[in-house]
């Protein structure tokens, strides 16, 4: 009884007067069990933009992000302005097909936020990687609902002097080195709550 | 060709009913008289009966010209190249299509012929040679080789073209293009005609020669059951359709259709903002007319015609062929505002590039259910697949900002060298078709026990040089105190490349950055054996 009930009360088009929107957000499991406790649902919320601030390229935050490219199939992945080659080689090492990826060139920073919002928009990546150093609020409010349009994960990877700044996505996380582990320090958590997980990649 | 008889006329046979031969009467029963000298108005009374069928005066009033055109720098020797059979169906198209000044009824004789039926435009162009001269006139300033005839039924034409065209070669004289206006006069003229000329199969032409036969003369001569016979009823029709004794179907070519409309301006735009704006109603005619031919287009040209200077072009090609103008509309902004106006703009025209079948998309009901949304448990099966049309158009719009080496693919590639084992594809819709792939192939063959590779994640596109050296603390020889770089593991060592010039001899390493990043280095073998960085594990 009260399954059906509530499976009733998951209509979409049933608006609950607490507040909350009726959208139950869908996880994408990160691959690492560690992380995923302290992800509500379970996993990277999608669709949705996440920031990753990292000190330099190479911490770490490719290795993060491939259990979750890998589980979502044969959709497309988009790497825009990219700061080395994507190695193709090293991809299929990780099982994660290459010719799913879509590769720009480097790109002047407006010209990847505006190919990041087109990708986000168009609903055909699955997710959408830029690698941008400044971004406005006004910006990066479009980009997420670009990716909620596109049903698509935006993962924005910036320098870690931008913690401070405000930022309307779903999730932050500053990446660090420590020790040969990989320490991820959330900062923001969209309906839950921050905290550090250390894991060895 | 043998001497021609002293009789005037020679009449070959009245053929009896031949059940070899298709059941039309014109073919079996008309007696056939071949003029070998003068001819005295032989084969009009055979024409003049028709016995009660549909082809009964075939040909009658119609007068073809044939072009062929020469091969004449590959038959020489001076130059070859591979057969291009889309090429050529292009340029024979091109040529077609500028036929259409001359008459409406154009018909292709692919691989290198064409037809014309001339008939009712002699007179505007001042009789049967003066054309002739000026479709050969305007060939030769486009640049085309090409030889010519004109008679009453296509296929003599061509034959007769063809046959000028190897005479050609032979005698690399000035060409005459034979005109034969009278149907009386055809079989006097075919009748030199070498058998090759008439492009029947190899064995049948082989059987003809080692009958003593040589000339279409000789062919006409024989009697006509055996004939049938010997070499099939295709060839003897084709000889009847040649003569006028039987009606040939030509199937008529119509030049593919375009979009193609030049709007003059009221008053000039200077700013590109505006020529945009000035564009809209074009393309939204461009949109009507796609739709009610239910066509698409694979290019589009915009040319802005300026008060002085040359216009400016802008052209526009599409990964994949689309009807929706919205989606060009947008592409086109994209790419006018990176342009820069020279000179204001007074004129603009569109123009399409040929049209193509387009199978519309399904449009959305207007009472369409909401969007379903996935459960946390539906995985991304729930969530519905992109539409197959959306990854070519993020790649033209990207493209059409980015430019178009700006957005590529990645692949692997078998070579030991860690540069080579990489490459970029290139998206242009021809190279890399956008058909979702297959199930994902090795990959997942390797299982789920596998983790991390023997690869970096980021290659650097030129290795950097590690100043200070790589310590080893597996090895108690080196002295590790003092140096930051640190090796994890390795060597693995890579030698190749030494027959084409780029040969490399390195031992990688896996090793960490002073500041703790994995890292993919090598140590060149050679002197003076430096160590560099060459990509990052990400």
């Amino acid at each position: 009884m009260t399954q059906s009930l509530e499976s009733l009360l998951q209509h979409p088009s049933l608006w609950r007067a607490n507040g909350q929107p009726n959208t139950r957000r869908f996880a994408v499991p990160s691959g690492y069990s560690a992380l995923d406790a302290r992800l509500p649902g379970g996993g990277w919320p999608f669709p949705s933009l996440v920031e990753l601030l990292i000190p330099e390229v190479g911490v770490g935050e490719l290795n993060l992000l491939i259990p979750m490219l890998r589980e979502m199939g044969q959709r497309t992945i988009a790497l825009l302005n990219p700061p080395f080659i994507p190695y193709a080689p090293a991809l299929e090492e990780h099982r994660l097909d290459p010719t799913r990826v879509v590769v720009t060139t480097p790109l002047a920073r407006l010209e990847t936020l505006w190919a990041m919002e087109q990708a986000l928009r168009s609903g055909a990546c699955a997710a959408v990687l830029g690698w941008v150093e400044q971004a406005g609020m006004q910006t990066l409010r479009r980009l997420k609902l670009a990716a909620n349009e596109g049903n698509c994960i935006g993962v924005l990877f910036r320098s870690i002097r931008c913690r401070t700044q405000p930022s309307p996505a779903h999730l932050r996380a500053v990446l660090g080195m420590d020790g040969g582990e990989l320490s991820i320090e959330l900062i923001k958590v969209q309906s839950g709550r921050s905290a550090t997980v250390r894991m060895a990649l | 060709m043998p001497k021609p008889a002293k009789s005037d006329v020679r009449t070959l046979a009245l053929f009896p009913a031949d059940p070899a031969l298709p059941a039309q009467p014109s073919v079996r029963e008309l007696p056939v008289e071949l003029p070998r000298r003068k001819p005295v108005a032989p084969l009009a009374p055979a024409l003049q009966q028709p016995p009660g069928s549909a082809h009964a005066q075939p040909g009658k009033g119609q007068l073809w010209l044939a072009i062929h055109l020469s091969r004449l720098a590959l038959e020489s020797g001076l130059e070859t190249r591979p057969r291009d059979p889309l090429g050529e169906q292009t340029l024979l198209e091109k040529i077609a299509a500028w036929c259409h000044r001359f008459t409406p009824v154009v018909s292709l004789e692919p691989p290198d012929e064409l037809l014309l039926e001339v008939k009712g435009s002699l007179r505007l162009f001042g009789g049967a040679s003066a054309l002739v001269e000026s479709v050969a006139a305007g060939l030769r300033t486009r640049g085309i080789e090409a030889s010519l005839a004109l008679t009453p039924t296509p296929r003599s034409a061509v034959w007769l073209a063809r046959s000028r065209g190897v005479r050609r070669i032979e005698a690399s004289g000035q060409i005459e293009h034979p005109v034969v206006e009278r149907a009386e006069d055809l079989a006097r003229y075919l009748q030199p005609l070498p058998l090759p000329v008439l492009r029947w199969p190899e064995e049948i032409v082989q059987r003809l020669v080692s009958m003593g036969v040589r000339t279409t003369g000789g062919l006409l001569r024989l009697p006509r059951a055996g004939l049938a016979r010997r070499i099939g009823p295709h060839c003897v029709i084709e000889l009847d359709q040649a003569l006028g004794r039987h009606a040939e179907a030509r199937r008529r070519f119509r030049a593919p259709e375009r979009f193609d409309e030049r709007v003059s301006l009221e008053c000039e735009i200077e700013s590109i903002d505006r020529v945009t704006r000035a564009m809209e109603s074009v393309l939204h005619r461009l949109q009507r007319f796609l739709r009610v031919r239910e066509a698409a287009i694979a290019a589009l040209m915009l040319r802005l015609e300026h008060r002085a200077g040359p216009p400016t072009l802008v052209r526009l090609g599409l990964a994949a062929p689309t009807s929706d103008v919205a989606h060009l509309h947008s592409l086109l902004r994209e790419k006018l505002s990176k342009l820069e106006l020279r000179s204001p703009v007074n004129a603009l025209r569109l123009r399409s590039s040929a049209l193509l079948a387009s199978i519309a998309a399904n449009a959305r009901l207007p009472c369409a259910l909401p969007r379903q949304v996935p459960g946390a448990s539906g995985g991304f099966e729930s969530f519905p697949l992109p539409a197959a049309n959306a990854l070519p158009r993020l790649i033209e719009r990207l493209q059409a900002r980015l430019g178009r080496a700006g957005v590529f693919g990645i692949g692997s590639l078998d070579d030991h060298r860690p540069e080579r084992a990489w490459r970029a594809t290139a998206f242009d819709g021809v190279s890399r078709s956008f058909s979702p792939p297959g199930p994902a192939k090795v990959f997942a063959a390797l299982g789920e026990t596998f983790a991390g590779g023997t690869r970096p994640l980021w290659l650097l596109p030129d290795p950097e040089p590690i100043f200070g050296g790589v310590a080893d603390p597996r090895s108690e020889a080196t002295p590790s105190a003092g140096q930051a770089w640190q090796i994890e593991s390795g060597p693995e060592r890579i030698e190749s490349g030494w027959w084409d010039g780029s040969d490399l001899m390195r031992d990688y390493f896996v090793a960490r950055s002073p500041r703790g990043i994995r890292s993919w280095v090598y140590r060149d073998r050679r002197a003076p054996r430096r160590w560099y960085l060459h990509g990052l594990f990400g």
